[in-house]
């Protein structure tokens, strides 16, 4: 959208030729200004009846206006180095004038001229905040993907963890967590535990979680890992699995043995939020920080068919 | 790392203490349907947002650390991130009898108690958590931003932020380039005059009677919690009930501007 830069004299409630309708509510607080208009108006009046401001003129100046500035406001909730950062400024000036202008136009039909801007006002907002917010959790998510894509989401795992996902990847641990990363797609929890119980291979211990749902474990001698939790856990009802692979030669145990989590082609991933560097500041730009955590998480905590 | 479940038992775990703890802690919320549950967050902002998550789907909380508070010990389950361990971290000091023993993840054996083992993250100081306060939106006071001009303006956009615990930011922008900015902490007085002379601010003395170019259109917004309200005004007749402001802003101003570029 065009920047404006119209000359300073025009008064705003003042620009407009006279509107021929005579019944239109008059605008409470624009009496001086319905007086002014007529004075200051160069169009010859066809009819003698008193003019009202064009509302939807007047609306479509001060959104104009006052859009850039309430952009820039607005676009700093979020972070946008990773993106077209004029673009979005186009989107929430465009957001803004859209909304603003019509909702001044109606608001200014039954009230003043200020009390109109106020609502506004609001409506612009929140119509700026509607259009950006989208946008740039796409870009995070975006971002994320690119990261687990690329192996780089992987970069704060402590050494004894990356020395794990070398050794998966040359074949050499987790052949096991490979083959049920895939091999487990699209089937529900009990199917999985058939699959399961039936690999000799696999040592099967049942625990559970806080809220007394259970979780089904089976650990294999190749440092593979697969839980299965039928009935979700505390952050979700759905039945869910994490396919896992341990660090080597650890005497650690529970998480703390497990270097990472395999996503559902059998790529290593972060085990968990806590392993990863994300790049938002979770208290100046939360959306985003939250969806990039969100690809993250649901890249290793991976959800099972229903049964 | 941290865990994803862990039960710890002591018959010394009280209860009642634990959750009034919790119900002090910005960042920590009682599950508001009423579970018993409580859910930890690394910051007050973001527990906020996950209250008001939860609160719209009984089915699941958002990521965090859910706590099963009961009689004779607890149960964690995490999906967190290191602010939130960090959080965990000080509720466990401060509510886990030294005597506890826990059962981590897929364990089947009880081991002492140690929030080391528990959570060996390297972590962030607590002290690092610290909400910044020109985070938005707003939880906590208000933001008051001065802010003239347009990014695509030849001038630029000069703007002004001021939150009510009394830090400061001024930046000048040009397009999508910071040409100077400044961050401080306003002294005790300073901040005092700051919130009097925003305290005149009246909504209703808004209005720009004319079209005005960017850089003669002052844009005064004010950010509370859930609230949001901007004055529009012509920087050379500001309206009365921010005049007392104005004479402010222009002090900081000339302090922006002969602050080094950046």
């Amino acid at each position: 959208m065009g920047k404006q830069q119209t000359p300073v004299t025009t008064p705003v409630e003042k620009t407009k030729a006279p509107v021929v309708e005579s019944n239109t509510t008059v605008d409470q607080g624009s009496n001086s200004e319905q007086q002014a208009a007529l004075q200051q108006s160069s169009a010859p009046s066809t009819t003698s009846a008193p003019s009202t401001p064009n509302h939807a003129q007047v609306g479509e100046q001060k959104a104009t206006q006052e859009a850039p500035g309430q952009a820039a406001m607005l676009l700093k909730r979020f972070d946008w180095t990773t993106g077209d950062a004029a673009n979005a400024r186009s989107v929430a000036i465009d957001a803004y004038t859209k909304a603003f202008a019509p909702k001044y136009a109606e608001c200014a039909a039954s009230m003043s001229a200020k009390a109109a801007g106020k609502q506004a006002r609001k409506a612009g907002g929140q119509a700026v905040l509607a259009a950006l917010e989208p946008l740039a959790k796409t870009l995070a998510e975006t971002r994320a993907n690119a990261a687990l894509g690329d192996g780089s989401a992987l970069s704060a795992l402590d050494s004894d963890s990356k020395d794990a996902v070398d050794a998966y990847e040359a074949g050499t641990t987790g052949a096991k967590a490979k083959h049920y990363a895939t091999a487990l797609n699209g089937k529900s929890a009990d199917q999985m535990a058939s699959l399961l119980d039936s690999d000799e291979t696999g040592t099967r211990s049942d625990s559970s979680l806080g809220n007394g749902k259970p979780q089904w474990s089976w650990s294999f001698t190749d440092d593979s890992l697969v839980r299965v939790k039928p009935d979700g856990d505390a952050f979700g009802d759905e039945p869910m699995f994490c396919v896992e692979v341990l660090k080597a030669n650890t005497s650690a145990s529970g998480q703390d043995a497990v270097a990472f989590k395999t996503d559902n082609a059998g790529k290593a991933v972060p085990k968990g939020p806590g392993d990863v560097a994300n790049p938002y500041d979770q208290g100046k730009h939360k959306p985003q920080f939250e969806a990039y955590q969100g690809v993250m998480i649901r890249a290793g905590h991976r959800q099972a068919a229903s049964s | 790392m941290g865990f994803e479940s862990v039960h710890i038992t002591s018959a010394n775990f009280d209860r009642a203490e634990a959750e009034r703890w919790l119900g002090e802690q910005p960042w920590a919320f009682a599950d508001p349907f009423g579970t018993g549950q409580w859910h930890i967050s690394g910051r007050a902002q973001a527990a906020k947002a996950a209250r008001d998550a939860r609160a719209a789907d009984a089915s699941r909380f958002p990521p965090g650390v859910v706590v099963f508070p009961k009689d004779g010990g607890l149960t964690l389950e995490a999906r967190a991130d290191a602010a939130t361990f960090v959080r965990t971290r000080q509720f466990l000091e401060a509510c886990v009898p030294a005597d506890a023993v826990m059962r981590r993840d897929t364990n089947d054996e009880d081991e002492p108690f140690d929030l080391d083992v528990l959570i060996s993250l390297e972590l962030p100081s607590a002290e690092e958590l610290e909400d910044d306060p020109f985070a938005r939106p707003v939880t906590e006071g208000q933001i008051v931003t001065w802010a003239v001009g347009d990014d695509d303006d030849p001038a630029g956009r000069w703007e002004l932020e001021v939150h009510s615990s009394g830090a400061l930011h001024m930046s000048h922008s040009v397009g999508t380039k910071v040409v100077r900015e400044v961050r401080k902490e306003l002294s005790p007085l300073a901040r005092l005059a700051w919130l009097e002379a925003a305290a005149h601010l009246d909504e209703d003395d808004d209005e720009v009677e004319e079209v005005l170019p960017p850089s003669r259109v002052v844009c005064v917004t004010v950010e509370r919690d859930d609230d949001m309200w901007s004055l529009y005004m012509d920087a050379q007749a500001p309206s009365p009930s921010a005049a007392p402001l104005a004479e402010l802003v222009a002090q900081w101003r000339m302090v922006l501007d002969k602050a080094a570029p950046a």
